[in-house]
């Protein structure tokens, strides 16, 4: 029997949005997997763009229990940490933040 | 990690992930409800696949043509999660095959019962679709993540063969004398196989399957959801539900029925279906004479 390889495949909704895990499948090679990805996927036209990327090809990071990045809080990368700016807008004048 | 750590998990309401450490017995467990899921997807497409050419009208025959599309769709992504979790036991998709095609493997009831008219193809896309819908939508909460991916997807066009069904049975309800009683034979025919649909009552929801939350609802509880929703619309359309003791209880909020013939359900749990043994020959004549296919597109017989 020949060998069937996995393909994990991945989907854009819609234009500008971001393409997303889509599902799995088996098949004979590229050519095929890209069919199958149709058939399987899109019967309902729910992609306009389809990613057929066989599964070895896949790096995985490795899950460490809950969001990847840097363990302590740095919130120098957030826009949260800069709420200070709306009291800082008042020494210039006006009740509100900057935006008035 | 061991069994302690794993429980764990489960007990905090985290989600197994297909590379994720995990007992053999869970693994177990998911693989045989998986298995068993694929396998009704599989067969589930035979009782109307037979329709596609004597349904009425192109745009009956469409509407059949793609949910057996979509049925074979869904045991495709179905099989495919079960390989990643039957990989560490060496099983392979086409062991999974042989095995439901020479009877190791058990598929649903439900697809064992014959489709005689154009009505039984509406009562399945209703209420069989509707029972599984049932089942399917409590599985969205299993504790094996790849699984409840995929049901997503797959309660999203068991949704949409109900509507179908639903729009099959009230044409036939709204239709003449001869319809409507086409259409209240085959609730009748198909009353007990649904029923039957969620498994004897008074089983334990203490069971590994509970307490790894690989399960989440009892046999019962999921066929009071489908009393609930269903009774109620069936008897707006003027049917005859075939059970004389059937009746809304008020204290318990359940629907109470008379006994459906559990042997019967036994009985075709261990393969004596009417159309058992005549469906799955069909799917050993698919695979006989369908390897040849793979076989020539396989790269060693490349030119």
């Amino acid at each position: 029997m020949a060998d069937l390889e996995v393909f994990e495949v991945f989907g854009l909704e819609r234009p500008g949005g971001t393409v997303c895990h889509a599902g799995s499948l088996q098949a004979l090679g590229s050519d095929l997997a890209v069919v199958l990805a149709q058939e399987l996927f899109c019967r309902r036209r729910e992609y306009i763009e389809l990613w057929v990327v066989p599964r070895p090809c896949v790096c995985v990071a490795p899950r460490a229990g809950e969001a990847l990045g840097p363990a302590e809080p740095r919130s120098y990368r957030l826009g949260s940490g800069y709420r200070g700016t709306v009291e800082k807008w008042k020494l210039f004048g006006g009740e509100h933040g900057g935006d008035r | 990690m061991d069994l302690e750590a794993f429980e764990a998990r489960i007990a905090r309401g985290e989600l197994i992930e297909a590379d994720d450490f995990m007992p053999d017995a869970y693994r177990r467990q998911c693989l045989r409800l998986i298995v068993t899921h694929a396998n009704s997807e599989l067969m589930g497409a035979l009782p109307e696949r037979e329709w596609i050419p004597r349904a009425p009208g192109l745009a009956r025959k469409l509407a059949v043509l793609s949910k057996v599309q979509d049925e074979i769709g869904h045991a495709q992504m179905i099989y495919r999660v079960a390989e990643d979790l039957a990989a560490p036991f060496a099983i392979t998709r086409q062991d999974m095959l042989d095995d439901l095609i020479d009877g190791r493997a058990k598929f649903h009831n439900v697809f064992t019962y014959p489709a005689p008219s154009w009505a039984d193809v509406g009562v399945i896309a209703w209420l069989v679709d509707g029972a599984a819908l049932e089942t399917q939508g409590a599985l969205l909460k299993t504790s094996y993540a790849p699984y409840a991916r995929i049901l997503r997807r797959i309660c999203a066009e068991e949704a949409v063969h109900l509507k179908h069904g639903e729009d099959i049975v009230l044409t036939l309800a709204s239709g003449t004398p001869a319809q409507r009683a086409m259409l209240q034979d085959a609730l009748a025919r198909w009353w007990q196989p649904l029923m039957h649909f969620f498994g004897p009552p008074g089983e334990s929801a203490n069971g590994d399957a509970f307490r790894w939350r690989i399960r989440v609802a009892t046999n019962e509880e999921l066929r009071q959801g489908f009393l609930r929703k269903y009774v109620p619309k069936i008897l707006r359309l003027g049917l005859v539900i075939p059970d004389p003791e059937l009746r809304f209880d008020n204290a318990s909020g359940n629907w109470l029925y008379g006994d459906p013939d559990w042997d019967e359900f036994w009985r075709v749990v261990r393969g004596g279906g009417q159309r058992t043994a005549e469906r799955l020959s069909l799917r050993r004549l698919s695979r006989d004479e369908q390897g040849w296919v793979l076989a020539a597109m396989s790269p060693e017989n490349a030119a």
